[in-house]
């Protein structure tokens, strides 16, 4: 689900909201897991999202598939209740954004910074950890890394953290020589 | 009867309608003649003018005559650094020319350059694997020097 910058500021409210319950609770994190299930179904089935996000089918057959699917299943109620008033309220375009937006809450809470590490060829146990404890060290932080292998930088690694964009990569260093000379 | 035809003649007014009828006609013979005069002082006016322009064709060629009298007059060295005028100005046309068509070659040379560079580095990272780990080092290693916020 692609997320949009005007649906972040709803989604915002509705994460607050969660994060609130998850904080009294202190089960942010089961909450977490819940949402990110949950998201993975709706990705890996167009049809399902599609259904929920159809403007013909009535509320109360979308809510009836949802506890089908997930009632009894490991999603937090809250969470399921949650899917429920996106269905009521027409806003289930927005649970990608609610999502992230609680998965950082739960990060900054945690003291957790997610990155993602691109590099040409597979990295390594060793390389990986190199980065985690230089990364760590430097914000202060558990870092949360995803991993992502991309020919196009030729050599090299790009790191994305936070709102920061470390580019150590050979293609940069080749453009970037390109600007210069020409 | 006369005292019937003169109360018509009176009601018409057809003494008023001739006279109305007669001042109509002088006053178009009238602008008729200012329209001839018009005319015939248009018409000076252009004899006037293709009598000047015979007296300009004439001072022009006069001038041009004039300027090939004074060449033949000129010295060797005035015409000499007339010649040399005319060599500077075309120099410094070619010259920008010449500019634009080295910025060409060189860009042209950097981009072929660099396509020359990404492909021989792409094959050696093909052929010797190892390269990979060490720029990736490299790369870990730079991470010592950046802030990150």
């Amino acid at each position: 689900m692609k997320i949009l910058s005007k649906q972040l500021k709803l989604a915002k409210r509705y994460a607050t909201a969660l994060f609130k319950l998850g904080t009294e609770e202190k089960n942010y994190d089961e909450l977490l897991s819940g949402l990110n299930f949950a998201n993975e179904i709706f990705e890996n089935s167009s049809e399902l999202e599609e259904f929920l996000l159809s403007k013909t089918v009535k509320k109360e057959d979308k809510k009836g598939i949802l506890n089908t699917i997930f009632k009894g299943k490991s999603l937090h109620e809250y969470v399921l209740n949650l899917l429920c008033i996106l269905v009521e309220e027409h806003k289930f375009d927005h649970f990608a954004a609610i999502k992230q937006s609680f998965e950082k809450m739960v990060n900054e809470q945690n003291n957790v910074a997610v990155a993602q590490i691109i590099s040409a060829v597979n990295l390594d146990d060793d390389d990986k950890n190199k980065i985690i404890t230089k990364l760590e060290t430097k914000l202060s932080k558990k870092i949360n890394a995803s991993y992502v292998v991309d020919e196009k930088i030729i050599a090299g690694l790009v790191i994305k953290i936070g709102d920061n964009l470390i580019d150590n990569s050979h293609r940069t260093k080749l453009d970037n020589l390109k600007k210069h000379l020409i | 009867m006369v005292a019937l035809f003169v109360l018509i003649f009176l009601k018409v007014n057809v003494k008023g309608k001739v006279d109305e009828a007669h001042s109509k006609q002088k006053q178009i013979i009238k602008d008729s003649e200012a329209e001839k005069e018009r005319s015939i002082f248009e018409l000076k006016g252009i004899k006037e003018s293709v009598k000047n322009l015979s007296a300009e064709l004439e001072k022009i060629t006069n001038d041009g005559k004039e300027i090939i009298s004074n060449l033949k007059k000129l010295t060797k060295s005035e015409l000499e650094e007339i010649e040399e005028s005319f060599k500077k100005s075309a120099a410094r046309i070619f010259g920008v020319q010449e500019e634009n068509a080295k910025h060409e070659t060189k860009n042209l040379l950097a981009k072929k350059g660099l396509e020359i560079a990404e492909e021989k580095l792409k094959n050696t990272l093909k052929s010797d694997k190892k390269l990979h780990k060490k720029f990736i080092n490299d790369a870990i290693n730079e991470l010592d020097g950046i802030e990150i916020k």
